[in-house]
């Protein structure tokens, strides 16, 4: 489901082909061992699906069908659906759900510097993929495989992939070999000892430690760890436990760790418990090229990085969508919203006339100011003003048209106290600043400090 | 006249004087500076920049400068504690704001010893105007939705001038990896822009930056 593996001879000859009287069978997307997965079209439904394709001859079908069988019975966001398995003579087919996005490890080769509140929501997010396959009845299943290529990023939501060594614990289907990978693999799975939920709590910690360092774990106990110096105390402890090499020593179970992310991860409930009040946003600015697309794209980002489910929509008719979709890499756009990271974007009129009820949205209007004076609907209206001193005259005129609104929050760009300070004293209200920005796709500290701060100053 | 003479030579001994002490003040003179900055889009900070060089060239130089804006655009005008003046000055530095193109001959002519101009966003003129400038600065953008267009503009501007080196490629406070990241997958040296945080009042450590475009 990854593009980027070479393919063998003979496996392109089912491009083009429809399969079953199904599937249209239109590119390869990767290739490995023994299997292939093509990109198909599903004829009569129109979506796109992902077409596994297996030699019968060349390995163990019982271990496929395992996977398939596994997986089949699960629903879970984190989780690819498995949607059919057909075959033939020759080939195992296993229909499953086109995932689009970035691997981790992909993902961290393109990033320098990924905050720790960052690494920290990933590894919650797992912990809530690993606890769903523990919970399950009458035998939870173990995945046993876990490493940044088997985790997929489509916008803000972590996807679990490859489950050919994942095993049902305390069933009778227990594969001879889950070795894992080395960095990653608990001890008990490296010496082939009894298998327990602790041995996936492990393999999330070993991707955490990867996450921050960018290294695997030492293989052996009383090893130095080799921790950034941004990573907080408590977060390394939550580490260390995490892959300690003893199982009894480490968290019981995945929900067990995920409370101690959630613990030191940043004001992020109490962001939560708000989000339910605000569903609109518009944006504006005093004039034009002052960071309004900046600020909102920043704002989409940080509410999806606390699992918010935001959406930018420009108003104003702009390029900025268009451009992000042709020139910038792993951007990729799917009924009607367009995603890179943790921005989303509404690009198609249908996707919000359906689901406009349950998501936040930030809307650029630019500079369209007569549009949001007594717009209805709307929980907050943000104006972003320019901080150089032949720009205040806009700043200060804007302020003027939109001094009606009750909901106007006001936001001095790059970063310029002294501004905004000086908006403040004319204005006698407060004025907010910008942190200078470089990437508004990354979350920040300091972008996450303002911005929490006008969330909850926001109270209904 | 007599015939097999030069022209230099004066019966008058103050008018030779004069010409004397007129050449040894063309001599002395510093030769001056024109440095032109253009923006490939609006609103990317030329003339913040421009007003930041200015202030450099003044007070750190010791020069005297000139803030030329090019064009009609008022951005400078509301710089001036008198409405309405053609020119004024600020903080060591004289500020021409809306300055016609014909206009600058005039300009150009008075006794500075660095003139800023700048351009605004680019234009088929604009251009022209940048390449009478003995320093080109061209300021893009490298954020996600901008860069390639900041290259494709690079490249252009490459292949119709024919020379590789001669304008200055500048970008607003970019990171390094990225810029490196940047120049090798379009072959074009581009420099980070560090944040200026007051363009009337530069900082030391602001000066190495400058100092390299001047």
């Amino acid at each position: 489901m990854c593009p980027g593996r070479k393919a063998g001879k003979g496996r392109t000859k089912i491009i083009n082909q429809v399969l079953f009287q199904k599937y249209h069978v239109l590119s390869l997307l990767g290739s490995g061992g023994s299997s292939s997965v093509y990109l198909a079209e599903h004829l009569k439904l129109e979506q796109y699906r992902a077409v596994k394709c297996i030699p019968k001859a060349q390995v163990r079908i019982s271990t496929q069908y395992l996977e398939a069988s596994l997986l089949k019975s699960l629903r879970h966001p984190g989780i690819p659906m498995i949607y059919d398995m057909e075959e033939d003579e020759n080939f195992l087919y296993i229909i499953e759900e086109y995932i689009q996005g970035e691997s981790l490890s992909a993902f961290l080769q393109n990033h320098n510097n990924i905050s720790q509140e960052t690494i920290i929501s990933f590894g919650i997010q797992l912990c809530g993929i690993i606890e769903y396959l523990h919970n399950q009845k009458p035998y939870p299943i173990l995945y046993l495989d876990l490493k940044p290529e088997h985790i997929i990023i489509c916008g803000n939501q972590l996807k679990l992939i490859d489950y050919g060594i994942s095993s049902v614990f305390g069933g009778h289907n227990i594969p001879s070999q889950s070795h894992g990978t080395p960095g990653f693999a608990a001890p008990e799975q490296r010496n082939g000892s009894h298998l327990v939920l602790q041995t996936d709590v492990y393999g999330i910690g070993a991707v955490l430690y990867y996450m921050l360092t960018k290294e695997l774990l030492p293989p052996y106990s009383g090893t130095v760890y080799l921790f950034p110096k941004y990573c907080s105390l408590h977060f390394k402890k939550i580490i260390k436990k995490a892959v300690s090499p003893e199982y009894k020593k480490r968290y019981q179970n995945a929900n067990e760790l995920r409370k101690a992310l959630l613990k030191i991860s940043l004001g992020r409930a109490d962001i939560q418990q708000k989000a339910h009040l605000l569903k609109k946003i518009s944006i504006i600015g005093s004039q034009e090229h002052i960071g309004v697309t900046h600020i909102a794209v920043s704002l989409v980002s940080w509410l999806n990085h606390l699992d918010q489910d935001a959406y930018y929509e420009s108003v104003e008719t702009t390029n900025f969508l268009s451009s992000l979709a042709c020139y910038q890499d792993h951007v990729w756009e799917e009924h009607g919203v367009l995603r890179y990271h943790n921005f989303q974007a509404v690009t198609a009129s249908s996707f919000w006339s359906e689901t406009k009820k349950s998501h936040i949205f930030v809307q650029d209007y630019g500079t369209d100011v007569v549009s949001v004076q007594g717009e209805e609907n709307r929980d907050l209206l943000i104006l972003v003003l320019g901080s150089r001193t032949w720009e205040m005259e806009y700043g200060l005129r804007a302020c003027q048209a939109l001094s009606g609104e009750e909901d106007l929050i006001l936001i001095c760009n790059y970063n310029d106290k002294q501004t905004a300070g000086k908006y403040a004293s004319i204005l006698k209200r407060q004025v907010y600043y910008f942190p200078l920005d470089q990437d508004p796709f990354a979350w920040t500290k300091e972008k996450h400090r303002l911005f929490q701060e006008i969330w909850k100053g926001r109270r209904r | 006249m007599d015939k097999g003479k030069t022209p230099f030579v004066s019966r008058d001994l103050e008018r030779k004087e004069e010409i004397t002490i007129r050449i040894k003040s063309i001599k002395a003179a510093k030769p001056r500076i024109i440095i032109g900055i253009l923006g490939q889009e609006p609103g990317l900070g030329v003339t913040h920049l421009s007003i930041s060089l200015a202030n450099y060239a003044a007070k750190w130089l010791n020069a005297r400068t000139a803030l030329v804006e090019w064009e009609v655009r008022n951005s400078l005008a509301a710089l001036s504690p008198k409405e309405g003046e053609e020119a004024f000055d600020l903080k060591g530095v004289t500020y021409f704001p809306s300055i016609p193109a014909k206009e600058l001959g005039l300009i150009y002519s008075m006794d500075f010893e660095y003139i800023i101009l700048d351009l605004g966003s680019d234009s088929q003129k604009a251009r022209e105007e940048l390449m009478r400038c003995n320093g080109k600065l061209i300021v893009g953008s490298l954020c996600p939705w901008r860069k390639a267009r900041y290259y494709d503009y690079i490249k252009r501007l490459q292949e119709h001038t024919g020379i590789s080196d001669m304008f200055t490629f500048l970008a607003l406070f970019e990171d390094k990896i990225e810029i490196k990241r940047c120049c090798r997958t379009y072959k074009a040296q581009v420099q980070s822009i560090p944040f200026i945080a007051n363009p009337f009042h530069i900082k030391k450590e602001e000066t190495d930056f400058l100092h390299t475009l001047i």
